[in-house]
């Protein structure tokens, strides 16, 4: 039992600790910057890139209504560039959209 | 926290014989066995601690309950005729549904049938009828055939039906991780009346190799969203089997209109019981294939569910993705809205709607405290196979205070609803979780 109680302790605090910490940076990530009306994007670095390469065909809507991880969101650009008509992208470019999708469109 | 991980919990202790004891449940041994089957060992977890959680996730998911949201709406844009409170989830392309309580018109109407397009359709305007043709070929036709709608019309017996038509991904909000796509909470789903011909007696009047025929595939004349005319946007279809099934229809009218710009004008399919996206709108051809139809949004992970279960997060190999053919059995309780107060005298009557992909449901019952106890709702027949039925239960409650009204409905292959979330898939397709509502009991 003592085990047990050594191991919980540390657990609870974690959530209590780390939950709220996560949750409020993400907040804080998005509040620092506006949205842009016309593409409901945040208008944080990379948004321009973003907004020029991801919302001719269709709009940010289609993707901004939930996050993923940085390696969803590659997949993403990669089945539209294999299936969908999506151009490809310099390296730096595409580094600059994923940058932008992971940090302001993150999993929650 | 997610009801999924409510499943892990270690609250298994909860026997199924302390689930039976309490739950007056339904009359048939099998449809009990059936139901807590699969009610099992999360429903108990549910019913013993989970339900904060699971209240906490209604409210994050039930976007009919989050104003804010549905207020948000997308700035200046809405589609002419639609209802308000249609929920617009994308303009590019355009996607809505509709908040549980905008479902309660017995044959849906125009203003509150849900939209899920894929690319963008030919413009109403640009569209002359007379001149609109639907050419069926493929390997297994025995030869090309062009039709008017005129030729359909006069060739072919027609037939109108009641027929709901759900996307595949209606309920993908709920689950967590989040599925791609849309993120439809409750309403992709509506039931219109259609009018038009069999699949099955065009197919037959084309004649095609009984032995070589596999699937239909459908050629559809919207445009797809990057423009390029080589890509469509979405070519589905189904099976055989389901092709030449007497409600699998071709259809020009809806409600005894011509079908609205945004759900297929002037020609659409209708396969009953599948996912929408096998009802293709704009309906210019059909292909008599040899094999699977491999159009857009036919392979890879589109419109396909992994072959066997597989946790939450987990990449399934597009190998082991099968195609998702008839959407599972589920309910929605469309009168009165959630959040509803009524006095403890009063009782409520509570009104919906249940379908289910193979076109027959069974029962449907309801329960005040969480799936514990239930009663058996009266449940209409359908108009047609593949309508939706109507229910309806009178409900006392014994005290005031605040209750969840929960509906589920069994299946005729005894198939009932889950109060918990099913299992994830890839792309989030056939949530068919139990709805509830919340209801305020006051003196």
């Amino acid at each position: 039992m003592k085990s047990k109680r050594v191991l919980l302790l540390p657990a609870i605090l974690g959530l209590l600790w780390v939950a709220p910490a996560t949750a409020g940076d993400h907040v804080e990530a998005a509040e620092e910057y506006e949205t842009d009306p016309e593409t409901s994007l945040i208008k944080a670095p990379g948004f321009e890139t973003v907004k020029n390469n991801c919302t001719v065909c269709h709009s940010a809507r289609l993707f901004t209504g939930r996050g993923y991880t940085r390696k969803v969101w590659l997949e993403q650009i990669r089945w539209m560039q294999d299936s969908q008509g999506l151009w490809e992208f310099p390296p730096e470019m595409e580094e600059e959209i994923l940058d932008y999708l992971e940090t302001y469109y993150p999993p929650r | 926290m997610t009801d999924q991980k409510n499943d892990r919990s270690e609250m298994n202790d909860k026997s199924e014989e302390e689930l039976k004891e309490t739950g007056e449940l339904t009359d048939t041994g099998a449809a009990r066995r059936s139901f807590l089957g699969k009610l099992g060992k999360g429903g108990a977890a549910l019913a013993v601690f989970g339900m904060g959680a699971e209240t906490a996730m209604q409210t994050m998911f039930n976007r009919s309950t989050l104003s804010s949201a549905v207020a948000a709406g997308i700035e200046g844009f809405s589609v002419p005729g639609k209802v308000d409170g249609f929920i617009y989830l994308n303009d590019r392309p355009i996607n809505g549904e509709l908040p549980p309580h905008l479902l309660h018109d017995e044959v849906t109407p125009f203003p509150n049938m849900f939209i899920r397009n894929n690319g963008v359709p030919p413009a109403k305007d640009g569209i002359d009828p007379s001149q609109w043709t639907l050419t069926v070929s493929g390997e297994a036709a025995n030869r090309e055939v062009t039709y008017s709608i005129d030729d359909l019309k006069n060739k072919f017996e027609n037939v109108e039906m009641q027929i709901w038509i759900e996307c595949g991904g209606n309920g993908r909000a709920a689950f967590e991780p989040s599925p791609r796509g849309n993120q439809w909470d409750l309403g992709a789903i509506g039931c219109p009346t259609w009018t038009g011909v069999r699949l099955r007696d065009v197919l037959e009047d084309v004649g095609y190799d009984k032995d070589k025929a596999v699937y239909i595939g459908y050629k559809a004349g919207d445009a797809h969203l990057s423009g390029r005319d080589d890509l469509d946007a979405i070519s589905r279809g189904c099976p055989m089997r389901k092709a030449v099934e007497d409600e699998t229809l071709i259809v020009w009218a809806m409600n005894g209109e011509d079908i609205p710009e945004q759900h297929g004008y002037p020609l659409r399919l209708i396969t009953p019981g599948f996912p929408g996206s096998a009802s293709g709108k704009w309906l210019q051809g059909i292909l008599i294939r040899d094999r699977e139809h491999d159009g857009a949004k036919m392979t890879g992970q589109s419109y396909r569910v992994p072959a066997y279960p597989v946790e939450a997060g987990a990449d399934v190999p597009e190998e082991d993705m099968v195609v998702l053919e008839e959407m599972p059995v589920k309910s929605l309780i469309t009168s009165p809205q959630t959040g509803v107060r009524v006095s403890q005298g009063d009782g409520l009557k509570v009104e919906g709607k249940a379908w289910d992909g193979w076109g027959d449901v069974e029962e449907l019952h309801v329960s005040i405290d969480h799936g514990q106890t239930w009663q058996k709702a009266d449940l209409q027949r359908p108009v047609n196979k593949f309508a939706w039925q109507l229910w309806e239960a009178n409900i006392e409650f014994p005290t005031t205070g605040f209750y969840q009204v929960w509906a589920v409905a069994t299946n005729s292959k005894g198939e009932r609803q889950p109060m918990v979330l099913p299992g994830w898939n890839p792309r989030g397709y056939g949530n068919n979780k139990a709805h509830h509502i919340d209801v305020h009991v006051e003196a």
